[in-house]
């Protein structure tokens, strides 16, 4: 962008957000401070460009590798800035170690109630994909559960103050048909857990096959404590639903996962497609690669890229993809590209009228009023029939 | 992070006995940024994170095995080309402030 009649550029431009690419690419090479320098500015940045590439690093959760930078001497500061990046780092840091500690409790408090659960995301990965855990932040706490342990797994973290967020529609549809809810402790809100079923919301999130999940597992211990996180494989593609199935634009910190793992020797490929073909997830597995080369300008040779540009989803996959993905991503369109992915007409009624005609307590949080409500019900009842018959 | 023996105690307080290990409590969650170091230790509140920096940074790598406070000193003097028992004076208060923080524990 270039300055026109003394005109200030504009902080948060284009630029920027390349420049938050690079930091978010940063290490990906083996090589940090050669290789890629030349990618990156020669002199310290100017405080509005400066402010915005700190804001945007912070939003997207990659300030530890805008810290690695930064003391590499690759990305030059001025001593001001080295030194916001530090602070910036250290919060970032001290709001990970908090969410650490309540996962540490919440796996002793199920794992005392005998309840089998897995560490999804933030700690696992920070721990097991990266050669730091202080390069990958988080916000909160992601544990998994089993499907058939949901409302005991509620049951227990309810004893112990953990309250929903939100009500479910109707008794037993969080266990059949959601990813997850999120809870908060009723004296301290500051950190959510989010409470997994299963992968992904929607239609991808049904068709993970659940007892995958529970067949293996990779320990990572964690202020004396072992964990259990899902295998490599699994975590691999779980990094590949939150990249492309999640926040659209996605957040730059599941593409770093992505490219941090495809770069692990451990991970065995031919699995990785054998399980996003089994969870009928390969056009998730295509696509999110595709981003990630195309996000970093990762090596297209490579085996990753190669192997799953081979790969040739059923159009029906691709259809479920673009309930998430496109401009017209709605929760509406999410609910009937999960209707069609939900097997038994006997559940799919079960969803729609749990959607139509929900509990008091689910509805008051969420809708202005009952027109409201109704208005949204009628929309997605009347819209069923042309996404029933493309039927996943 | 300032917890001396009281005075005129006949007993030299824990971090100056020389018979006493020291190492990180394995329940303390931390993280390294450069020079930094963010600890959560797991007891009292256990919600509020501790940084330390610079030579306290190098202390925290070297309780990473058990450790006395003669072979603390000995490294770090090293490492600052100080006298070890001027070290060792430092280090007491250190240890005894990471203990009541309990941020360390004292190996059996």
């Amino acid at each position: 962008v270039i300055p026109v009649l003394g005109f200030p550029e504009p902080a948060d431009s284009e630029s920027v957000s390349r420049l938050a690419h690079r930091v978010a690419a940063y290490g990906l090479s083996g090589d940090p401070g050669g290789e890629q320098a030349e990618s990156f500015p020669a002199d310290p940045l100017s405080a509005a460009r400066w402010n915005a590439l700190v804001a945007r690093v912070r939003g997207h959760r990659i300030v530890g590798l805008l810290a690695w930078a930064v003391a590499d001497g690759t990305l030059p500061t001025t001593e001001e800035q080295a030194g916001e990046v530090r602070q910036a780092h250290v919060e970032a840091l001290a709001a990970d170690l908090v969410c650490e500690r309540q996962l540490v409790g919440l796996a002793r408090l199920l794992g005392d109630a005998g309840l089998d659960h897995r560490a999804l995301k933030g700690t696992a990965v920070a721990h097991l994909d990266y050669p730091d855990p202080s390069l990958r932040s988080f916000i909160d706490v992601d544990i998994l559960v089993r499907a058939d342990e949901w409302d005991e797994a509620i049951g227990v973290l309810g004893l112990a103050g953990w309250e929903r967020r939100f009500g479910e529609p109707r008794r037993g549809f969080d266990r059949r048909f959601v990813k997850g809810t999120v809870l908060v402790h009723r004296d301290d809100d500051r950190v959510e857990l989010d409470l997994h079923r299963t992968l992904a919301l929607g239609p991808f999130g049904l068709t993970v096959r659940l007892e995958d999940l529970w067949q293996g597992c990779e320990p990572v211990r964690v202020g004396g404590v072992e964990l259990r996180a899902l295998e490599v494989e699994q975590r691999y593609l779980h990094a590949c639903f939150h990249a492309v199935l999640g926040d659209v634009p996605p957040r730059l910190v599941p593409l770093r996962d992505l490219a941090q793992m495809s770069g692990n020797a451990k991970i065995d490929l031919d699995r990785v497609i054998d399980l996003a073909r089994s969870w009928q997830a390969e056009s998730v597995l295509l696509r999110a690669v595709e981003l990630v080369w195309r996000t970093f300008g990762l090596d297209p040779a490579a085996e990753t890229a190669t192997r799953t540009k081979a790969l040739r989803p059923p159009a029906k996959q691709v259809q479920a993809l673009d309930a998430y993905a496109s401009d017209r991503r709605s929760y509406v369109g999410l609910c009937l590209a999960t209707v069609a992915a939900i097997p038994r007409p006997s559940d799919k009624l079960r969803y729609l009228s749990a959607l139509a005609f929900p509990a008091r307590h689910f509805v008051a949080p969420r809708y202005r009023g009952p027109v409201a409500r109704w208005q949204a019900a009628a929309r997605a009842l009347r819209a069923v029939p042309a996404h029933h018959s493309t039927g996943r | 992070m300032s917890h001396s023996p009281a005075a005129g105690s006949l007993d030299p307080g824990p971090a100056l006995r020389p018979a006493t290990r020291w190492r990180r409590d394995p329940r303390t969650l931390w993280r390294a940024a450069g020079d930094t170091i963010v600890l959560l230790p797991d007891g009292g509140d256990g919600q509020t994170p501790l940084t330390i920096h610079g030579s306290a940074a190098l202390l925290w790598e070297l309780l990473a095995r058990p450790v006395s406070l003669a072979e603390l000193a000995s490294e770090l003097a090293a490492a600052y080309g100080e006298e070890a028992e001027v070290i060792a004076a430092d280090l007491a208060p250190a240890l005894d402030g990471l203990l009541a923080a309990s941020a360390v524990e004292r190996c059996p």
